[in-house]
C-alpha cells in the first residue's frame, strides 16, 4: 500500500515537472547549429513552392545547413510575428514585405545586414530601395524581391469607352496612355465603364479593413501621389495639409461617383480580384497575382487585360505602396546560418534559377544584375509595365526616413479606416483630417 | 535555466505537503490515534490535485496577474521601454471613441444573442423532445451550426451576405422586396443585426441540448397526470414544463451571457470590428494585435474581467443556491 502511494506521489511528481517542462522555457527556439528556421508567406502557387524549395534544397547541398521553412497565412503574418517576439520566440529569417525588421529594430534583436549588402555589392540595389530599410545607417532588412503592384484594366471596356491605349514613353523613361494619366483621369474612365444596371462597375477599390493591405495601399498611394504626408521633415504632426485635403477629396469623389461597388466597403483581400476575374470590374489596383490566373477558359481572357501605369497627383509623380519583400534577421543562435542563407538568397544565380522556375509576375527581382539578365529581355507588354513602375514603389514611411511608428501605423487601419469613414460613415474632410489628427497623435507620440 | 524556479517551486510544494502529511501520522500516533482512511484518502487527493493546480496557476491566474501588471505598465511588443504608468491605460482605453459604442454593441450581443439563442434551443428542444420519424437525423442536423469550424461557416454567411452577389440579396430582390442589392456587412447596424444573427445561428445547438437534457429530466408522470386532469398544450407548458426547467434555464441563460459576452471570432471574422460592430473584445485584440499596443489590451481585458465578474459572481450564488 504505502509501496503503491509512493509510486502514485512519484508518477504525480513527473507530471508535474513534466508539464513544467511543457511550457516551454521562453528562450529562443533557435539552437541547433545545422538549421535555420525562415518564415515566409504561405503562397498556394506550384511554381513559387517549387523555387524556394530549391534553394534550399541546393542551399542545403551546398553547406549542409538545413532550412525550414514556416508558411505563414497573410493576414496571419503581422499577429503571429508579433506573438511570438513577444513569447520571446524568434525565428532566425523572415521574408516579408511590411518592414518588420524597422518595426522590431527598437527590440534590439534585429541583427543588421550592412556587412552582407556590402558583400553582395550595395549599388545592386538602388538607393530609394536601401533607404526602406536603413535608420541611423544600420539597415535592417536585405531587399530581396517586390511583388510588382499595378492597374489592372479591361483593355475592351476601355476601348468601348472611347480610350485610345496606345502605351507611350515619356522623357524619363515612364510608360504613360493618354487620358489616363492621373487619379482624376482613372476616376473619370471608371465613371465612363460603370454600368450598375448590369452590375459592372469601373473601379474595384477596396475600402475595408477585411482587405487590409489592399485598402491600405489604395488609400496611401493616392495621399502620396497628392503629396499628403503624416509627419512633417521634423517629425512633427503634418497631417491638416491642402494636399492631404485635396486627396481625401479625391477619395471622397471617388466614393461618390458610384464607380465603385457599395460592397468594396466588406471586401477582403481577394474580392476586387475575384471580381475583376470574373468581369464584374474594369480596373483594380492589386499585386500581380491577376496575369498568371487569365486562360482561354477565364471569364476574362489574357488579351482583355492591359496594366495601366501608375496614375499621378497633382505633384506630378505617380506612387504605389509596395514595399519589396525583404530578409530580416533575428539575433538568435542560428545567426550565422541565418548569414549564409540570405547570402545565397541574394545570389544573382539563385535569384535567376529561382526566376526561372516561377516566371516574372508574381515576384519581380530587385538586383540591377538579375533585371538586366537576357531573361528578362523579351516580357510582355503587360509585365514590362509593372517592371517600368519599380521606382514608385513606396514604404509605409514614405516620403521620409523608415519611421517604425509609421509603419505601425499603417498596419494599424490608419489608412483602412479613412476609406471606412468616406464610405460607411459618410464623413467628410474636416471631420476625416480630424479622426486623422486625433488617431495619428496617439498613435505616434504617446 | 527559467525552468529551475518552477522545479524549486514545485519541490518545495511536495516536501511540505509530504511533511505534513508526515507530522499528521507522527501526531496521530503519538494521540494513539492512527489516521482515518478518509483523511489518508484527503492527502492522496491533495498530491493528485496538484498537476491540476499548478495548470490552472499557469493558464488561469498566471495571464491574469500578467495582463494586471501590463495594465499599469507602457508595454509595446516592439519596444523595450517597461515605464509604470499608473491608471494612464485605463484614461486611455475609457476615452476611445470606440469604447462606449463596443459596450453597447457587447450588451445587445451578448442580451440579445443569449435571450434568441434560449428562445430558439427552446423551441427546437421542444420539438426533439417529441418522438417522430427521423428524429436522430433532426437532432444532427440541427447540430450542425455548432459543429461546423467556426471559419467555414462564417466565410459561408459572408458570402450569403455579400453585396455583390449575396444569396439574400438575391432572394430579396426576385421576390421585388429591395430594388437595389443591400450591402448588410457595410452599413452601420444592419452589420451589428447580421453577426447577431451569425452568432445565434452557432450558438443555438449548445442551448438547445441543455435544455434537451432538462426536459428529458422532468418525469413523464407529471405529464400524464395532468393530461388526466384536462390540461391543454399551454398550461402543461406554463404549469409543468417551465418550472421544471427553472434551474436549468436560469443556468442556460446566465452561461449563454457569458459565452457570447466573450464571443470574438465571428464579429471578427466577419467585419474586423468595421461597420461600428466592435465588440469589448474585439476592441482588445485591435489594441493589443492591431495598435500593437499591448498596455492598452491589457487594460480593456481587466475592464473585461470586470463585467464578467458580475456575471461570475451570480453564476456562482445560483450554483450555491442549487
Amino acid at each position: 500500500m504505502h509501496f503503491r502511494k509512493g509510486f502514485a506521489v512519484f508518477a504525480v511528481m513527473i507530471l508535474s515537472v513534466a508539464m513544467v517542462f511543457a511550457g516551454g522555457s521562453g528562450e529562443s527556439a533557435a539552437s541547433d547549429s545545422k538549421s535555420v528556421e525562415v518564415w515566409r508567406i504561405s503562397n498556394p502557387d506550384e511554381k513559387i513552392i517549387a523555387a524556394f524549395d530549391q534553394v534550399a534544397a541546393d542551399f542545403q547541398a551546398a553547406t549542409g545547413i538545413e532550412v525550414s521553412y514556416v508558411l505563414v497565412p497573410t493576414n496571419d503574418f503581422h499577429t503571429k510575428l508579433v506573438t511570438s517576439i513577444s513569447a520571446g520566440v524568434f525565428p532566425d529569417v523572415i521574408i516579408w514585405n511590411s518592414n518588420p525588421g524597422i518595426e522590431f529594430a527598437n527590440t534590439g534583436k534585429v541583427h543588421p545586414v550592412n556587412d552582407i549588402l556590402e558583400e553582395v555589392g550595395m549599388d545592386q540595389f538602388g538607393e530609394s530601395i536601401i533607404k526602406m530599410f536603413e535608420v541611423d545607417d544600420v539597415i535592417y532588412e536585405a531587399p530581396f524581391m517586390v511583388r510588382p503592384a499595378g492597374m489592372h484594366a479591361r483593355r475592351d471596356w476601355l476601348e468601348a469607352a472611347g480610350y485610345d491605349l496606345t502605351m507611350k514613353t515619356d522623357e524619363n523613361g515612364k510608360y504613360y496612355i493618354e487620358g489616363l494619366e492621373t487619379w482624376e483621369d482613372l476616376l473619370e474612365a471608371g465613371v465612363k465603364i460603370t454600368d450598375a444596371a448590369n452590375g459592372k462597375y469601373g473601379l474595384g477599390f477596396p475600402m475595408s479593413r477585411k482587405a487590409f493591405g489592399d485598402s491600405a495601399g489604395f488609400c496611401f498611394s493616392v495621399i502620396a501621389s497628392y503629396g499628403g504626408k503624416v509627419l512633417d521633415d521634423e517629425g512633427n504632426l503634418a497631417i491638416d495639409t491642402p494636399e492631404m485635403r485635396a486627396a481625401i477629396q479625391y477619395l471622397i469623389d471617388l466614393w461618390n461617383s458610384g464607380a465603385v461597388p457599395s460592397a468594396a466597403t466588406t471586401w477582403d483581400g481577394n474580392s476586387n480580384n475575384q471580381f475583376f476575374l470574373t468581369g464584374d470590374i474594369g480596373i483594380v489596383c492589386n499585386s500581380n497575382s491577376i496575369m498568371g490566373k487569365l486562360n482561354a477558359e477565364s471569364a476574362v481572357k489574357p488579351e482583355q487585360l492591359i496594366m495601366l501605369p501608375l496614375p499621378k497627383g497633382p505633384t506630378g509623380h505617380g506612387y504605389q505602396q509596395a514595399t519589396p519583400e525583404s530578409i530580416t534577421i533575428f539575433e538568435t543562435a542560428n545567426v550565422a546560418n541565418a548569414e549564409e542563407f540570405v547570402k545565397y538568397l541574394l545570389n544573382t544565380e539563385t535569384q535567376l534559377k529561382m526566376f526561372e522556375t516561377m516566371g516574372f509576375g508574381y515576384y519581380s527581382p530587385l538586383k540591377k544584375d538579375v533585371i538586366n539578365d537576357p531573361m528578362f529581355a523579351d516580357l510582355s507588354d503587360n509585365e514590362k509595365v509593372l517592371l517600368n513602375s519599380g521606382d514608385q514603389y513606396i514604404s509605409a514611411s514614405f516620403p521620409g526616413e523608415p519611421d517604425a511608428r509609421l509603419t505601425q501605423l499603417y498596419s494599424a487601419f490608419f489608412y483602412d479606416d479613412i476609406l471606412s469613414h468616406i464610405a460607411v460613415d459618410g464623413w467628410n474632410v474636416d471631420q476625416i483630417i480630424d479622426e486623422m489628427e486625433k488617431v495619428a497623435s496617439e498613435m505616434l507620440f504617446s | 535555466m527559467k525552468i529551475m524556479p518552477w522545479l524549486c517551486c514545485g519541490m518545495i510544494a511536495y516536501f511540505r505537503i509530504r511533511y505534513m502529511a508526515v507530522a499528521d501520522i507522527i501526531k496521530n500516533k503519538k494521540q494513539g490515534q492512527l489516521p482515518s482512511l478518509e483523511r489518508r484518502d484527503n492527502r492522496v487527493g491533495i498530491y493528485f490535485l496538484i498537476p491540476a493546480v499548478a495548470v490552472l496557476i499557469m493558464i488561469v491566474a498566471y495571464p491574469v496577474i500578467y495582463s494586471l501588471v501590463m495594465s499599469f505598465h507602457r508595454w509595446r511588443p516592439t519596444d523595450i521601454n517597461r515605464d509604470f504608468v499608473g491608471f494612464s491605460n485605463y484614461a486611455r482605453v475609457i476615452t476611445d471613441s470606440r469604447f462606449s459604442q463596443s459596450i453597447i454593441n457587447t450588451a445587445v450581443y451578448a442580451l440579445v444573442g443569449a435571450c434568441f439563442k434560449v428562445i430558439i434551443g427552446m423551441i427546437l428542444a421542444l420539438m426533439m423532445n417529441r418522438e417522430f420519424k427521423g428524429r436522430s437525423l433532426a437532432r444532427v442536423l440541427l447540430m450542425l451550426p455548432w459543429v461546423i469550424p467556426v471559419t467555414a461557416s462564417v466565410t459561408t454567411w459572408n458570402w450569403m451576405f455579400d453585396g455583390m452577389y449575396g444569396i439574400f440579396n438575391v432572394i430579396l430582390m426576385r421576390l421585388g422586396v429591395i430594388d437595389e442589392y443591400i450591402n448588410f456587412l457595410g452599413v452601420r447596424g444592419l452589420a451589428l443585426a447580421c453577426v447577431l444573427i451569425v452568432g445565434i445561428w452557432m450558438g443555438y445547438p449548445q442551448m438547445m441540448m441543455m435544455i434537451l437534457a432538462g426536459l428529458q429530466s422532468i418525469p413523464t408522470e407529471m405529464y400524464e397526470a395532468a393530461k388526466v386532469e384536462g390540461a391543454g398544450p399551454l398550461t402543461i407548458f406554463f404549469r409543468i414544463t417551465i418550472p421544471s426547467l427553472a434551474n436549468v434555464l436560469s443556468m442556460t441563460i446566465l452561461l449563454s451571457i457569458i459565452w457570447t459576452f466573450n464571443s470574438f471570432n465571428v464579429i471578427w471574422l466577419m467585419t474586423r470590428g468595421g461597420s461600428g460592430t466592435h465588440t469589448m473584445n474585439t476592441l482588445a485584440y485591435e489594441f493589443s494585435f492591431v495598435n500593437m499596443r499591448y498596455d492598452l489590451g491589457a487594460a480593456m481585458s481587466v475592464i473585461i474581467l470586470i463585467f464578467l465578474a458580475v456575471f461570475l459572481f451570480i453564476y456562482q450564488r445560483k450554483q450555491k443556491e442549487d
